[in-house]
């Protein structure tokens, strides 16, 4: 299919902002997004919105040069051409704005050239969408100013609910008859989908479009009806363009209505035989004539059409005119909003509802005031899974966690797959902790079962946080969500396959945690993170021959914050990858102004799964011009075991670019000989821990007898060691008899800045 | 090379010496070539460069000028394009007004972000002429935010115009330099005013190839679905990618660079850089916001129709001058129409940009993105050069 350049550019204009308001926060400026994105559609220059005569929005002056007269006066079509500063002359459309008191939108263009009538329709199309938003969002708001000032009034919310839902229904209505314009369903279809959907809308038993035959302008035909009897149809199938309601209101081109149908002058004597008692019209534009009006008759006496009512069925005219528009154009779309809408509320892999659809719900069930149960359920090791048996096994290991997961809740209950291997239950009108363990402890029984997929037997566990909110709390979705989130976290740190209640204090840990992560990113921007240096000797020589470079944060307000505190937040949020980098091009640029030494620099797991370490460490060596063999990488012996293929094949890498390698900190856990004659490293860090009792009185204990023991397995595999923590002189002097000759410690010197040890090197008059 | 009109004067210096303060300080004295009155430095540095020791040298040789600067994905001088290198183009003399600007992006958003440089436009109130030239971080967002933010301070009244920082194709970091400072994450911006007029030209040269296709979902920078297909697969497909572009994410950005998406628009393609692929959830990302429900083409150009628009977007940045000679001209030139050009054609591309300069100084930068919002709001670009000639 082909589509030339205008064709469908007024759907995709409408359609574009309906997602657009759509998707926009509850905080957001809708007024002002749509106004941008209606100056955009049709590239103009400036625009204004205008409500009671004073400008509420506007764009492309200067902020401090709106020119309020100029614009109201051309809202009231007392102006037709704009003179903008930067821009010279415009020419204006203005468009009504209903969900405003007296609303206008104002556009401009450079040029005084005229609207075509398509963008004029598009402009009305695009106010249109706005004045809707803006309804629903007052409804919104109204409700919820209600709900703070009564809890007890449960009819009124309703009501309310009621209101907003038909609302929602209204902006899905619509988009469903565009996505049937855009996809070129054939024009009768898309005519009968907008008179059911005004008819479902407005809830009246008749619904017609009647249209001026082009053959013979004198008379209208019955193009679409929903609900006339097959008698009056035949009957009423051609009439003349004057008659009835739906004629005043293509002669006035103005909404038309009867309250008393069978008093109104306007009256048809075959629909009043038929009983109707009040009806409504829509006149249908094309262009800006009227070609048509749509009706709307009810058989209920006392029927009163009310304000919003009306503007519904405006809008579903306005609809029509575009149809009729849209269906001369020769191009086709295939696809459109409501479709991509459901789609993006939806989880691709399993079919449940995603995290917005289930954050949705759980509004829902909160703004009626229901109490509600959350489960936060997270697969334990999932990542193993994936990792060894690949990822279109851990998929369908998901797609039947999922359904294990539904089936072991309540009918009413919702399971969403929040992303990852994260899956929610609202419980709905519960918030009774037995009823929440009951159905988190038959979530984790049927996870327990072994899963039989194709090709492979998968056993796996689960961490489930429970959250309950009564009815009188005031938590919102989000909060609740976090909370069974934080609660999940604590079943995880207590040994994973259990659940946990929430409670308040674990919400402190998580704040406590979260500072430091703000202040780490501020940190960040702020260079607070520095690099220092601490001195590694070769006692034989009494010379420095290198340095260790270990990371410092100097925070304004709390002093020195100690690695141990925001190493892991940032491994945790990534922020690792830059520090990482960072410190690596420091240190690689600072050694390489040192006479021959060699520089050591600290890996993380996070850096090694990621997959960039190689070209960082490339990009480093490059940008500094420090030789490769006098750069060291460390590495614990526990960031090496979590995936040691992995982890092997990239060890292989850098060796290539002609990097030492370290493991450090070794001995302190999973010592393991296999690996570490597998693994290609050239030194091995004796850690603090042994040091700390060797040469001191008494020693000859378990510690120095480990100390003696990694000593000798070095030697044995022909690495090198570097022995950390040396404070004392009697450590120093035991170490020295196991043979080891380089050393790293307070005995000679903390970590320092860069200039200080530069200046020690330069100096390099140390006594050992 | 340097002009000298009257008493206002542009220059243009530019190095590639391997050492950051020799590059610094040789770009930057052949730029400002002794003459008095240096009003703004604006400088585009390859990020090989230690760019706190490059900025500072270049501020020593030519102290308290207003500096503004991003790193680069190539750099473009009167002599040719190059990489690894420094371009710095000054502006003197009594004619011109600047006042310099920047804001974080973390701390602001980035349409505030936009409307906080955009201020700086309050201090050139005076001048006849005005533009302001905006550097961003092309890795911090969604780009048109920034050109809103700053539009809805300045509206239709100063032109915008400029380019978002790069580093070589990596995509990890750039850097915005504002006088001393070297940041990240940030925009940078130069409010100029001028006694002259000021034009500016922007021009693509990319036609559509193919049927169009539907944006059934996307979220932001992010594109999920296209006929409700995985985009990334609709996209690998259609345009045949080489086996590697479906594996390995350096080399499908450089398959895409040749390759964005055009977004229907009332009277052309709005163009978006695809910037890399998600693997995962076989979604591609663009520098730009890509509107669900809207129609998408993937586009293609080749050397004839990326020189054509350079020669387009000179002209009508020359037309701007009301028929002054240029003082110099800065060039704003997407990574991706390097890409299309090759070396070969890129030697053409700055040798015609010369040619329209007519002996006047050029510089500018390989961007990720870039700024033009002269006529018609909207005024964020992809693939596409954008030129300003000062007057």
């Amino acid at each position: 299919m082909s589509i030339g350049g205008s064709a469908s550019w007024s759907t995709q204009q409408l359609t574009e902002l309906l997602a657009l308001v759509s998707a926009l926060p509850d905080g957001a400026d809708v007024v002002q997004r749509a106004l941008e994105h209606t100056v955009e559609s049709i590239e103009g220059d400036v625009g204004a919105v205008i409500a009671d005569g004073v400008v509420v929005a506007s764009l492309g002056y200067a902020a401090d040069a709106v020119p309020e007269h100029q614009l109201v006066a051309a809202a009231a079509g007392t102006l037709t051409v704009l003179d903008v500063p930067g821009a010279g002359s415009c020419g204006v459309v203005v468009v009504e704005c209903d969900a405003l008191p007296d609303g206008r939108m104002v556009l401009g263009r450079r040029g005084e050239g005229a609207f075509t009538s398509e963008e004029r329709n598009v402009v009305r199309g695009l106010a249109r969408v706005l004045s809707l938003a803006l309804q629903a969002r007052r409804t919104l708001e109204q409700e919820r100013e209600q709900r703070r000032a009564s809890e007890q009034d449960a009819l009124h919310h309703q009501r309310l609910l009621v209101t907003l839902q038909e609302r929602q229904t209204l902006l899905e209505r619509l988009s469903r008859i565009q996505r049937s314009i855009s996809t070129r369903q054939p024009l009768h279809e898309v005519l009968d989908a907008i008179v059911i959907g005004a008819a479902e809308l407005l809830g009246d038993a008749i619904t017609g479009l009647r249209l001026v035959d082009p053959d013979d302008p004198t008379t209208v035909v019955l193009a679409a009806s929903h609900g006339i009897p097959q008698a009056l149809k035949d009957l009423s199938r051609r009439s003349r363009v004057s008659e009835g309601v739906g004629g005043c209101a293509i002669a006035t081109g103005a909404l038309a209505f009867s309250h008393d149908y069978v008093a109104s002058p306007n009256a048809l004597p075959a629909f009043v035989d038929a009983g109707v008692q009040a009806t409504m019209a829509a006149p249908v534009f094309q262009g800006d004539i009227p070609v048509g009006s749509l009706i709307v008759a009810s058989f209920d006496a006392g029927r009163v059409y009310t304000q919003s009512e009306q503007e519904v069925l405006v809008a579903f005219a306005e609809h029509t005119g575009l149809a009729l528009n849209d269906a001369r154009t020769v191009a086709a779309l295939h696809q459109a909003v409501s479709e991509a809408t459901r789609q993006a509320r939806q989880d691709s892999l399993t079919g449940l509802p995603n995290r917005a659809e289930f954050l949705d719900k759980l509004t829902a069930a909160r703004t009626v005031g229901l109490p509600v149960g959350v489960l936060f359920i997270d697969l334990d090791d999932f990542k193993l899974v994936n990792d060894t048996l690949g990822h279109p096994v851990g998929d369908a290991l998901l797609r039947v966690v999922g359904e294990r997961i539904s089936g072991s809740v309540r009918g009413g209950d919702v399971v969403a797959r929040l992303g990852g291997d994260e899956f929610a239950v609202l419980l709905s009108n519960t918030a009774d902790m037995h009823v929440a363990e009951l159905a988190a402890e038959r979530i984790r029984q049927a996870l327990s079962f072994p899963f039989h997929l194709p090709g492979h037997d998968v056993s796996i566990g689960s961490s489930t946080g429970v959250v309950l909110a009564e009815q009188s709390s005031d938590e919102s979705a989000d909060d609740l969500l976090r909370d069974a989130d934080v609660a999940m976290y604590r079943a995880k740190a207590l040994g994973k396959g259990r659940s946990v209640l929430f409670a308040a204090a674990m919400r402190v840990d998580l704040q406590a945690r979260s500072r430091l992560e703000r202040e780490l990113r501020r940190a960040i921007d702020h260079s607070e993170l520095v690099v220092a240096y601490q001195p590694v000797i070769d006692v034989n020589r009494g010379q420095i021959v290198g340095a260790e470079a270990l990371l410092r944060w100097h925070h304004p307000e709390l002093g020195t914050v100690p690695p141990a505190e925001f190493i892991p937040v940032a491994e945790e949020t990534g922020m690792i990858l830059a520090i990482g980098r960072q410190v690596l091009l420091d240190a690689t640029q600072e050694a390489a102004g040192w006479p021959g030494l060699s520089v050591s620099v600290n890996v993380s797991a996070r850096q090694l799964s990621d997959g960039t370490i190689v070209r960082d460490v490339s990009d480093a060596l490059h940008r500094s011009g420090l030789p490769a063999e006098l750069l060291t990488l460390e590495l614990t012996e526990s960031v090496l075991v979590q995936d040691i293929e992995t982890a092997t094949g990239i060890l292989v890498e850098l060796k290539r670019l002609g990097v030492k390698l370290a493991i450090d900190d070794f001995g302190t856990g999973y010592s393991s000989l296999s690996y570490l004659a597998m693994l290609p490293v050239d030194v091995l860090k004796v850690d603090k821990a042994f040091v700390a009792g060797v040469g001191e009185p008494f020693s000859g204990g378990p510690m120095s007898k480990l100390a003696a023991t990694v000593v000798a397995l070095a030697s044995t595999l022909g690495l090198e060691t570097v022995v950390e923590g040396v404070e004392t002189r009697r450590q120093l002097a035991a170490m020295r008899d196991l043979g080891c000759t380089l050393f790293q410690g307070y005995l000679w010197s903390a970590p320092v800045p860069a200039a200080e040890f530069q200046a020690m090197v330069t100096l390099a008059t140390l006594a050992c | 090379m340097t002009t000298d009109v009257c008493t206002r004067w542009a220059g243009a210096g530019s190095s590639v010496a391997g050492d950051a303060a020799v590059a610094g300080r040789e770009a930057a004295l052949d730029a400002v070539s002794g003459r008095e009155g240096a009003a703004l430095l604006v400088v585009f540095a390859s990020d090989a460069y230690d760019l706190p020791v490059l900025t500072g040298a270049i501020r020593d040789a030519a102290p308290g000028v207003p500096l503004i600067g991003c790193s680069t994905a190539g750099e473009i001088a009167s002599s040719g394009a190059g990489d690894h290198g420094v371009v710095v183009m000054a502006l003197g003399g009594p004619g011109f007004q600047i006042s310099t600007a920047t804001a974080e992006v973390s701390r602001h958003g980035l349409r505030e972000a936009g409307a906080v440089v955009a201020a700086a436009t309050a201090d050139i109130k005076a001048s006849p002429y005005r533009v302001l030239l905006v550097l961003s971080d092309g890795l911090a967002g969604d780009q048109e935010e920034i050109v809103r933010g700053a539009y809805a301070v300045v509206g239709a009244e100063v032109p915008l115009v400029g380019g978002c920082a790069g580093d070589d194709l990596r995509m990890t970091v750039t850097t915005q330099l504002l006088d001393g400072s070297v940041q990240t994450g940030t925009v940078v911006a130069a409010a100029i005013g001028s006694d002259a007029p000021l034009g500016i030209g922007v021009e693509h040269g990319w036609r559509r190839v193919g049927d169009a296709m539907v944006v059934t979902s996307s979220n932001g920078v992010r594109v999920d679905t296209l006929d409700d297909q995985p985009a990334l697969d609709v996209y690998l497909r259609r345009l045949r990618a080489p086996a590697e572009a479906y594996t390995d994410p350096a080399a499908f950005t450089r398959f895409a660079l040749t390759h964005p998406l055009g977004l229907s628009r009332r009277s052309t393609e709005e163009l978006r850089m695809v910037a890399e692929p998600d693997f995962e959830t076989r979604s591609l990302v663009c520098i730009a916001r890509v509107p669900q429900g809207g129609l998408a083409w993937i586009m293609e150009g080749d050397a004839n129709s990326v020189l054509d628009a350079t020669d387009a977007a000179c002209s009508a940045a020359l037309q701007g001058l009301g028929g002054l000679r240029p003082l110099g001209l800065f060039a704003f030139d997407c990574i991706a129409r390097r890409a299309v050009l090759g070396v070969e054609g890129i030697r053409t591309e700055i040798e015609r940009i010369a040619l329209h300069a007519d002996g006047a100084p050029v510089g500018g930068f390989y961007t990720y993105g870039e700024i033009a919002r002269n006529s018609a709001v909207g005024g964020f670009h992809n693939q596409t050069l954008v030129v300003l000639a000062v007057g």
